[in-house]
């Protein structure tokens, strides 16, 4: 795929006409190729871990998966409702209560509405937010949207899952609380992909593992065999 | 419990061939078809986005949800008194004329000026959760479409005030309301793609859709300014306007040419809206 960032995040009707002129091609267009000859099949039952250093393309693969980003060339096929656990409260509306915002969210998930307001409860229950859910989540406290962001989205019914590093914080309760659920979750899913930094999460957790160095797949096998080698480039590289 | 219908999604791209080459009638057939599918399944986007738009904008006034009815009511009773005291043009009735063309202006403007940003907008959005982006403007076009039905209610009402007839015309609005449903889309889908890649359109659209106010009969008729009629006939909104003039103020059928225009030219520029939107649909993503 190719990824292409522009340098300018306010791109100009002046500017693209003085580029034309000045003979600078895109000269602040950062312009990469991701994943290239890329062949990667994930079956039923896996549970695929995605390692790799920061800004490597293990969430650039997930949003390819996922289907927000659209391959330049070659075949992307998913089999199965994709669930996305990422970047909790993306879809959050902050002017909109607890309830609503469980229902929006629903929504763009693929659920109706109707099918949204009976799982409010259920959510709302888990989240321990009953007492908050007509007050406009501006005012949540951050601990609050986390919840009320992870109740929502883990209420699914996932055929595949993609994790982004969502096992961040939360009080000790909910902690407790979230960690079984996403136990839950994954066994009920037919198809986990997990990105995290949390090696020991990943070596628990995965069936299979692949390290992602600069936008390609580096290593794919045991987990134990893929975070180890991992673990010893790590500190080469930044060891010494 | 019931399951949404799991779809077994199978992203192709074949990159390569001419923009022409793309929109090749039996390849467009079955991606419209596609489309209009996905559509569908986005109607409970569409609803969510267009029930929470209106309830954010009422839910913090006093008014609250009085004001889809009290703020269309306001800016007709000032334009109608401004138009026919200040600067006088010959009219029977002439807020009703006004009004009848105002109204469908209303919808025009919202909608393109919504739509025209309805990406970046939602940024946070797109880059996280799967969404078909038609639905962005579409849900934008809705909510000012919401806007007019309430807008019409307030009309209405004025219009016993001042005595308006009310004929059998009426049946034209469903119509011109057609008509300008898919103009409005087809304009909102370009003005996405311009303001999305770059960002300058969002005020030269808004400059623009005041000096188009200026060249549309909504304030004066067509008849006042012969002077002008090249120009104003060159507007495809004054033709798809005239439905409701027709049906509301003239009580006359149109024209066969009216018809044959306001299709022609709905259907047009829905056509390059749609066709834009396919050409660069995966690349909007890159751009917010």
């Amino acid at each position: 795929m190719r990824f292409r960032s522009y340098g300018d995040s306010q791109p100009s009707l002046k500017q693209a006409v003085v580029d034309r002129f000045s003979r600078r091609k895109h000269k602040q267009t950062a312009e990469f190729w991701l994943y290239r000859d890329l062949n990667l099949t994930v079956g039923h039952g896996s549970r695929l871990g995605v390692i790799g250093a920061n800004g490597a393309g293990k969430s650039t693969l997930l949003k390819m998966i996922g289907g927000i980003y659209h391959p330049t060339s070659g075949t992307i096929r998913v089999t199965g409702q994709i669930a996305p656990l990422t970047d909790l409260g993306a879809g959050m509306l902050p002017e909109l209560s607890g309830a609503e915002n469980i229902v929006l969210n629903g929504v763009l998930l693929g659920y109706s509405a109707r099918e949204m307001k009976k799982k409010t409860e259920r959510i709302l229950d888990f989240a321990g937010l009953q007492e908050f859910r007509e007050m406009p989540i501006k005012y949540y406290s951050s601990g609050m949207m986390m919840r009320l962001a992870f109740s929502t989205a883990t209420d699914i019914d996932p055929e595949v899952l993609l994790i982004d590093e969502v096992f961040a914080s939360g009080d000790a309760e909910f902690v407790q609380k979230a960690t079984s659920k996403m136990e839950r979750l994954l066994d009920e899913s037919h198809i986990v992909i997990m990105v995290s930094h949390q090696l020991d999460l990943i070596k628990q957790m995965c069936t299979r593992v692949i390290w992602i160095d600069n936008g390609d797949i580096v290593s794919d096998g045991e987990p134990s065999e893929v975070t180890d080698k991992y673990l010893a480039h790590a500190s080469l590289v930044g060891g010494s | 419990m019931p399951r949404r219908s799991s779809v077994n999604r199978v992203s192709t791209v074949e990159r390569g061939g001419s923009v022409a080459e793309r929109i090749s009638p039996l390849r467009s057939f079955r991606c419209i078809r596609d489309d209009l599918r996905r559509l569908l399944a986005g109607r409970h986007i569409v609803r969510e986005f267009v029930s929470t738009t209106l309830r954010i904008r009422y839910r913090t006034s006093f008014l609250g949800f009085l004001w889809t009815l009290v703020h269309p009511l306001l800016i007709l009773i000032v334009l109608s008194l401004v138009f026919s005291k200040v600067l006088r043009f010959e009219m029977d009735q002439y807020p009703v004329f006004l009004f009848s063309g105002l109204i469908p202006w209303q919808f025009f403007a919202a909608s393109i000026s919504a739509s025209g940003t309805s990406l970046l907008v939602n940024q946070g959005l797109i880059r996280k959760i799967r969404v078909n982006l038609m639905l962005f403007p579409f849900s934008a076009v809705m909510v000012a479409a919401v806007n007019m039905m309430f807008a019409m209610i307030a009309m209405s009402v004025l219009f016993m005030f001042l005595g308006a007839r009310i004929s059998v015309h009426l049946i034209l609005l469903p119509a011109g309301m057609a008509f300008l449903f898919m103009f409005t889309l087809g304009v909102g889908l370009i003005a996405m793609t311009l303001t999305t890649f770059l960002r300058d359109f969002e005020h030269i659209i808004s400059v623009l859709m005041q000096a188009l106010f200026f060249c549309t009969p909504i304030i004066y008729p067509v008849t006042a300014v012969p002077t002008l009629a090249p120009l104003l006939n060159a507007n495809p909104l004054s033709w798809l306007l005239a439905f409701f003039q027709h049906g509301l103020y003239y009580h006359t059928w149109p024209t066969a040419q009216l018809w044959v225009v306001s299709s022609v030219v709905s259907l047009t520029m829905l056509f390059i809206g749609y066709a834009l939107y396919r050409r660069y649909e995966h690349e909007y993503i890159f751009r917010l």
